[in-house]
């Protein structure tokens, strides 16, 4: 009995081992393909490892370089924005993020955003998760303590500091939670991007229903609503229709 | 025969260069025109001469025309406008006709004179029809109101503009003439032509009878497959006149008495339904050229870049421009063909198109951004679009040229704006995509959950961080209001600090001895809610029995207060040095802690 359990755990730590070995190997693989231009058999090793469920900024991002390499511009851009996802800040991830978007035929002028409303939006965007995670953390310990010295403490002048100190922080404290359970619940994909060269997006969730407007490959949207085929989407002009799911890629 | 060809050569000269001269230097227009096309017998019309720009009233002497009589003219009248600092004038003569004889009238050219000049005027016709049997369009039996849809043609090319106009006649008062929905045309492109809320009423003779007509709706069709198609019937609800059924004047059988004045009308709502269209389409000819897209009617194309020299990595406009009339909604602008080392980015769309003599008339233009990335002369190939002619019946490709460029090496050249993108968007194209990155990365797990163990243990221990906190508090505050509760709960605290301060007295201190004493005798009082001020040892004794502490301890306690008191009060008596007072003070008090 002892035995068996010995030797289920031993096989486990070597699949666990081998699992490891073959992810790493494969992305080695994808980037040596990669360089020497052998950009088809570079993305079939990439998406080898998403299909293991294993994620990096580093796979996205060199899978979308593949496919912008390939002119897929609507994948390209996906595997950007995933990347992103995971690294906000990565100035590699943005550049390539903004200039895969030159090549799109669909072009929006949008008016300007007020200052304060576009560097909000910024912010937001430029934490990753874990980041949020760990700041809320940090903020949730830091107004804890500060509203427990605050009750028990005698003395005035670390009372007097205390105050506007911990109410900041409670502030702050409640954006990042904000943020954090937005971006949680936003896990489950709730942006569209075009893969194909160009789709109709239709007024109702028919195969036979009018053709509101046509949009082409990488212009990305978000997602409102969905059926079992179709999904309702929201460009950044703010036109709304039914799209086909075999169209459109999630992030 | 000579002199005479002499004589009439220059005063044909004379008058050529007169008439030339006058063109020149004065900007008159001169125009003659009838206010109807079409008149009954007997019935009156007006002809009319309109003079612009001239401060001169025209003479003019009209012939004897067949057919027609004069009744009344001529009518003189002038008009000034001042706009603008700028003086215009209008004059006008007119003659009112009555026609006699059914038929074709011809108002011949006329010669005008204004001051010394002379002008001629156009040709005009006009149609005289009698009262009954000519039928020039069929109107439906003893209707008063009907709806027509006329056909500019019948039968047209795919992609070939036809307009329908729908066309009102009536001979009762029409109170709105709105019509909300076009009618269905399964197998057409269509297009409402826009034309003024209120439409002009023309008086038109229909089998011998006069209506007013009204066009409620003029659309352009344009056919998009073969075929015999259907433009379906424009089915609309006018309101309009209708006689009274209370007529209060039957006995006076007078078209006077009919006028709807005596008569009494009333306004009803009526559904009206024109005509169906029926219209053969023909397909274009085969064979097809190859890069055929559909367009039809008559196209210009125009291709070229902003500049053609450039440097590496700046970023150029190649523009695409089609001009012309046809069916441009329908139709996409020819996209280049670029080769190996340039990047050609999204363009820039615009269109100005309109609707010109019924068919759409303007441009379509689409601007490239081009990135060239390596030097060289560039040949771009020409850039070709091909449309089926109406006119000629023929397929027509037309090409831009092949379109040259130099791209020069150099280093930190500026940008160039084009519109449409903004100057960092500009910027960025002169870069490229960035390398893969090739340090091993660190691999997650796909879709994992925020809200891990760790984050929700730190939270669950703040919230009772925080509890803890209120309860201590809530305790503290229910202490600072009871003072003997107080006082039990800071008994060993004050003992200690008690115990603390005579171990900083020196040895012959005479307040030794008292602050021992108070330790303990304090000690005992805080902890058995006494005033320990007004009790002397023996009482100790019976309240410590009283709260069934042991009799060893009472006794030692008597003991030690005793001997406490002796030393005080009889140094010497007792043979204790003060750090031995104080050691055995703390024995005690640990003693009493156990048991109190």
């Amino acid at each position: 009995m002892r035995t068996s359990l010995k030797s289920v755990l031993i096989s486990l730590l070597m699949l666990s081992t081998v699992f490891a070995v073959d992810v790493e190997g494969l992305m080695a693989q994808g980037n040596s393909f990669y360089e020497k231009g052998d950009f088809k058999s570079a993305i079939s090793s990439y998406e080898k490892i998403l299909k293991t469920d294993m994620v990096s900024t580093a796979l996205h991002y060199n899978l979308g370089c593949a496919y912008f390499s390939q002119k897929e511009y609507g994948k390209a851009i996906l595997q950007f924005e995933k990347a992103r996802q995971l690294s906000p800040r990565d100035p590699d991830v943005l550049h390539n993020l903004e200039y895969s978007k030159l090549f799109l035929k669909d072009r929006f002028d949008l008016p300007e955003p007020m200052v304060f409303v576009a560097w909000f939006k910024e912010l937001r965007q430029s934490l990753s998760l874990a980041e949020l995670k760990f700041l809320e953390e940090i903020l949730f310990s830091l107004l804890i303590m500060g509203v427990i010295i605050y009750r028990l403490s005698s003395i005035n002048s670390l009372r007097r500091v205390l105050l506007p100190a911990t109410m900041i922080t409670g502030i702050l404290f409640l954006f990042m939670g904000g943020w954090l359970i937005e971006r949680a619940v936003s896990m489950d994909e709730k942006h569209a991007i075009l893969l194909v060269d160009e789709a109709a997006v239709r007024s109702a969730p028919i195969p036979g229903a009018s053709t509101l407007f046509v949009i082409h490959e990488g212009t990305s949207a978000e997602i409102l609503d969905a059926t079992e085929s179709w999904y309702e989407i929201r460009l950044e002009d703010g036109k709304t229709g039914w799209i086909i799911h075999e169209a459109v890629g999630l992030y | 025969m000579r002199k005479t060809g002499k004589v009439m050569g220059t005063r044909r000269l004379f008058f050529y260069l007169f008439l030339g001269m006058s063109s020149a230097v004065f900007a008159q227009t001169i125009s003659a025109s009838l206010d109807a096309k079409q008149v009954l017998v007997q019935e009156s019309f007006t002809w009319k001469l309109e003079v612009e720009g001239s401060d001169d009233m025209p003479s003019v002497r009209l012939p004897e025309i067949d057919k027609i009589a004069l009744l009344s003219g001529p009518m003189q009248s002038s008009n000034y406008t001042f706009v603008n600092g700028k003086t215009s004038s209008k004059k006008s003569i007119s003659y009112t006709f009555v026609a006699m004889e059914a038929g074709e009238v011809v108002f011949p050219a006329v010669d005008v004179f204004l001051g010394k000049k002379r002008y001629k005027t156009q040709e005009l016709k006009l149609e005289v029809v009698a009262t009954r049997g000519v039928n020039t369009r069929q109107a439906p039996a003893n209707e008063s109101v009907y709806l027509r849809a006329i056909p500019s043609k019948t039968s047209v090319y795919v992609g070939e503009p036809l307009t329908v106009r729908y066309k009102l006649f009536t001979k009762v008062g029409v109170y709105n003439y709105q019509v909300e929905k076009l009618p269905d045309a399964v197998g057409f492109w269509a297009e409402e032509i826009p034309q003024a809320a209120q439409p002009r009423l023309v008086s038109e003779v229909i089998d011998g009878e006069r209506y007013n007509t009204a066009v409620l709706k003029t659309v352009l069709y344009y056919p998009t497959k073969s075929g015999e198609l259907i433009i379906d019937p424009l089915n609309t609800e006018l309101e309009i006149e209708v006689k009274s059924s209370q007529r209060t004047n039957r006995r006076f059988n007078d078209p006077f008495f009919n006028d709807p004045f005596f008569t009494g009308t009333r306004k009803a709502t009526k559904n009206f339904l024109s005509n169906p269209q029926k219209i053969s389409v023909a397909s274009l000819p085969e064979p097809r050229p190859r890069n055929y897209g559909g367009a039809v009617g008559n196209f210009q194309l125009r291709a070229g870049l902003d500049t053609n020299a450039v440097f590496v990595n700046d970023a150029v406009g190649l523009s695409i421009t089609l001009s012309g009339s046809g069916n441009f909604k329908s139709l996409q602008l020819p996209e280049p063909k670029l080769p190996e080392g340039i990047d050609i980015f999204k363009p820039e769309r615009t269109e100005n198109i309109s609707i010109q003599g019924m068919k759409h008339t303007g441009s379509k233009k689409s601007t490239y951004l081009l990135v060239p990335r390596v030097p060289g002369d560039i040949l771009i190939d020409p850039v070709e679009f091909t449309y089926f002619d109406l006119k000629s019946k023929k397929y027509v490709t037309r090409s831009s040229g092949p379109i040259k460029m130099s791209v020069y090496d150099a280093e930190g050249s500026q940008p160039v704006v084009t519109s449409g993108y903004s100057r960092e968007e500009v910027e960025l194209m002169q870069e490229d995509i960035r390398y893969i990155k090739s340090a091993t990365s660190r691999f997650t797990q796909a879709q994992s959950s925020p809200f891990s163990g760790r984050f929700w243990f730190l939270h669950i221990l703040g919230f009772i961080a925080l509890g803890a906190a209120f309860a201590y508090e809530i305790r503290s505050r229910r202490l600072q209001g009871n003072v003997d509760l107080r006082r039990k709960a800071n008994a060993i605290k004050q003992a200690r600090k008690q115990l603390k301060k005579a171990q900083k007295l020196s040895e012959d201190s005479e307040e030794l001895r008292a602050l021992l004493h108070q330790c303990i005798t304090g000690f005992i009082g805080a902890r058995l809610n006494v005033s320990e001020n007004a009790l002397d040892t023996s009482e100790f004794t019976h309240i410590l029995s009283q709260h069934h502490v042991p009799a060893e301890i009472i006794q030692e306690n008597k003991t030690f207060l005793e001997d406490l008191a002796m030393d005080r009060f009889a140094p010497g008596a007792v043979k204790r040095s003060a750090s031995e007072w104080i050691s055995a003070t703390q024995n005690h008090f640990q003693q009493l802690r156990r048991v109190l």
